[in-house]
Parts: structure tokens; C-alpha cells; sequence
């Protein structure tokens, strides 16, 4: 009898959870960062954004949304998307027409990221961080009066009066898709793990070591810390037990073969 | 308790339901599928490798790193080399050869793509580069476009490298 009000709470309370009110200043702290990163992201890989109007066309793999255009766009157009994906996303930080400006910089950083991964290559780089600003960009915004510039109370304000922070069903709803995809997006790539080794050994198995050993070798030189994987099945190159990786291979020890109760790397 | 707008749960709904699904579809970039490091390795590495073929018949290893930064991405794009047509196949191949040619290469004996297989157990131990194992896959030029081999091996480790 009680088993039909048990399975509607069990129901309603994921419901209430996504949809249910939030508070305004943690939406507006969550445009804040997002919106920082953003900003910082774009202004600190200009070189990986702009040499891309040089790619070869022949070469151009577009994806998604990128199969729009033929080639990739001109140096020129890059950066006038790069300028105004950095100031929209500084304003939008900011809290000055935030709900436009991230609007901007979401656009911006969609067509800069889109290009990006149009190489031949999937690049997840920007990815949760691009869904995550498309989670908020249609959101309310948070504070005409808390952690804007130019408002009239600003932070200071907000602590003064608790009441304006107006906690509703419009703030919470936000967030809580941006969680939600973070940890959907992380569950999904566990799941190909598992899916992808047939169960546990892409961590159980040697996988790590093989993965490092083909990352050393793609380099110019070889990586030392790659290269001594301990094994999981015993080789040769399993270190001692009792004895940490990082203090075995002080290269002065190895070098005059003085090490005592530790082990140097198999050169 | 006041629940968000319904315009509010249909888009969270769409877009969580979006991003799920693109999770295990077709690569909607950025409704990826999250494929990151997701092949369990072997021993036996597989990959792929380009030689230049110069007027005598020297064939030298592409250094796709010295290439500019976009048009780096040889494995990736040589994962799909097959699908694609010849006609795409053999630009692709122009546009490589034209970037060796930059670089100061010879390309009048055209392009080598090659399949890579490399023993990995043999890193136990040592730390040089583990010799890798060519097998001719395509042959391509500017003139006679890209043309599928099958059959040739050849040893990567004895080509000349600049």
C-alpha cells in the first residue's frame, strides 16, 4: 500500500534535485569561473588557433557543425574570433550584459574549438568546458545586484542584505545540468575503458605500460619515467619492493651504482 | 517546492538526453564520445609511417612533426585514409608531398604510406626506440594519385634518416 507514495518520492526527488531552487550567487559564481577560464583559455592558446588558417585544404577534416565550410577560415577571421571571444568572456566574468556576452564568447569558443578539432583529430581539450557554458548560457542572470561590476551593491551588497539574493527554481536548474554533464562525461569515458579492454584490463593490465612506451618513442628523446613502468605481471623491470620509483632513480646514485636497497632504471 | 519553468526542464532534459546519446553515436564534436585512451594497448603497437622516395629511389622517413602545427595529424587522418575516395586520397597525398617539398625533401619518386607494427616487449630493458616493421600499404604521386599495395614489407629501421 505505501509502496506507490515510496516509488513517487523516489521519483520526485531527482526532479526536485535538477529542478529545484538554487541560489543566485552560485550560479553567478559558476559564470564567473566558466566564464574566466574561458577568457583564459582562448587568450593563452592564440598560437594554437591562429596557424590554423594555414592549414593545408586538402587536409581539412571537418566535424559536426564545421562541414558548413570547405577550408578552414582566414587568419583574419580567427582573430577577430578571438578577440571578440576573450572580451565577451572577460564581460561576461565581469557580469556586464552577461547573459549577451556569454552568448558571444559561447559562439566564439564553439566556432575556435570546432576548427580546432576539423585537424584530423578529436580534441577533448575544451570540451566539458564548452557544455558546461551551454548548460548556463540560457540561464536567468544570476545577480543584477550580487558580483556584477557596475551594480549597484556587488558583493558587499549581497552580504548586506540576504534577502536579495532571492533564492528561486530559476537559479538552481543551471548548475545542476553543468554537474550533470561533468559527471556524465566522465562516466562515459570510464565506460568506453572498460568497454574498449573487455573489462578491467586497460587498469589491471599492461596497457599503461605499453601506452608509455609508444609515448617515449614518438618523442625526439626518449622519456626516462615512461620507460620504467614497473610491471603488473613481474618482468624484469619490476622495482624492489619497499622501494618507491622517484627515490630509486636519483641519477648520482645510478650513475656511480651506489644504491643501496634501491634500484636504478634497466640502463 | 517551485520547480524550474517547464522551458527550463525541456532543455535540460534535450540536452543532458543530447550529450548521452552523442556519448555512444557519432562523433557531433562537442557532443563527443569520450574515446580518450579508451583501446587497451598490446605489446604489439601498431601505427602508421610516410617515406618520401627521391629521383634515385632513397626513401626517406616524413618527420610529420616539422610540419606546421595543423597539418600534423598523419595518424589520425591515415585512420581513415581507406574511406576515403581516391580522388580525396590522392589530394591528400599532393598536399603532403607538398609540405616535404617545403621543408627542403625530394618527393619525384612520390609518397610511401606505411602500416607500422612494433614489438614493444623489446623496450624491457633498453631504452631505445623499438624498430618498427613497414608494410607498404598505399603508393602515391602527384601525377598518378594513390594506388592501394599489398604484400611489401620492409624494415623501417633501414631507411635513411635525415
Amino acid at each position: 500500500v505505501s509502496a506507490r507514495p515510496a516509488a513517487r518520492e523516489l521519483l520526485h526527488r531527482p526532479l526536485v534535485w535538477a529542478f529545484g531552487p538554487g541560489d543566485p550567487r552560485q550560479l553567478a559564481a559558476l559564470r564567473i569561473g566558466l566564464c574566466t577560464a574561458l577568457a583564459l583559455r582562448l587568450a593563452t592558446r592564440t598560437g594554437d588557433y591562429l596557424p590554423l588558417a594555414e592549414q593545408e585544404r586538402e587536409l581539412f577534416r571537418p566535424r559536426s557543425y564545421v562541414t558548413l565550410v570547405d577550408q578552414m577560415p582566414s587568419r583574419a577571421t580567427i582573430a577577430i574570433c578571438l578577440v571578440a571571444g576573450i572580451v565577451a568572456a572577460a564581460l561576461a566574468a565581469a557580469g556586464l550584459l552577461s547573459r549577451t556576452m556569454l552568448a558571444i564568447g559561447l559562439v566564439a569558443a564553439l566556432l575556435l574549438n570546432g576548427l580546432q578539432t576539423s585537424q584530423g583529430k578529436v580534441l577533448h581539450n575544451d570540451v566539458l568546458l564548452v557544455l558546461c557554458l551551454v548548460a548556463i548560457v540560457f540561464a536567468r542572470t544570476a545577480t543584477r545586484g550580487h558580483w556584477t561590476c557596475g551594480s549597484d551593491g556587488g558583493a558587499a551588497g549581497a552580504a548586506r542584505s540576504p534577502r536579495r539574493a532571492g533564492v528561486g527554481p530559476a537559479y538552481g536548474w543551471p548548475v545542476r545540468t553543468a554537474m550533470l554533464v561533468v559527471a556524465l562525461a566522465y562516466l562515459v569515458a570510464g565506460l568506453h575503458k572498460v568497454a574498449g579492454s573487455g573489462g578491467l584490463g586497460w587498469a589491471s593490465g599492461d596497457n599503461m605500460r605499453w601506452l608509455l612506451y609508444v609515448a617515449s618513442d614518438s618523442r625526439p628523446e626518449h622519456n626516462a619515467s615512461a620507460l620504467w613502468m614497473p610491471s603488473t605481471r613481474g618482468s624484469p623491470t619490476s622495482p624492489p619492493t619497499g622501494c618507491s620509483p622517484p627515490k630509486a632513480c636519483s641519477s648520482w646514485c645510478c650513475s656511480r651504482r651506489a644504491c643501496a636497497g634501491c634500484s636504478c632504471p634497466p640502463w | 517546492m517551485p520547480l524550474a519553468p517547464w522551458p527550463a526542464r525541456l532543455f535540460v532534459v534535450a540536452f543532458v538526453g543530447a550529450v548521452a546519446c552523442g556519448a555512444f553515436s557519432v562523433e557531433l564534436w562537442p557532443l563527443t564520445r569520450f574515446r580518450l585512451f579508451s583501446r587497451e594497448r598490446h605489446e604489439v603497437a601498431t601505427g602508421w609511417m610516410a617515406t618520401s622516395v627521391d629521383a634515385h629511389g632513397q626513401q626517406t622517413r616524413i618527420r610529420f612533426a616539422r610540419f606546421p602545427r595543423p597539418d600534423r595529424y598523419f595518424i589520425a587522418i591515415m585512420a581513415t585514409y581507406d574511406k576515403l575516395s581516391p580522388e580525396e586520397q590522392a589530394a591528400t597525398c599532393r598536399a603532403w608531398a607538398r609540405l616535404v617539398r617545403r621543408l627542403g625533401g625530394d618527393t619525384v619518386g612520390g609518397l610511401r604510406l606505411c602500416a607500422t607494427t612494433r614489438q614493444m616487449r623489446s623496450h624491457i630493458g633498453r631504452r631505445e626506440r623499438v624498430g618498427a616493421r613497414a608494410h607498404l600499404r598505399w603508393t602515391c604521386s602527384d601525377r598518378g594519385g594513390a594506388r592501394a599495395v599489398a604484400g611489401d614489407t620492409a624494415r623501417a629501421a633501414s631507411l635513411h634518416r635525415r
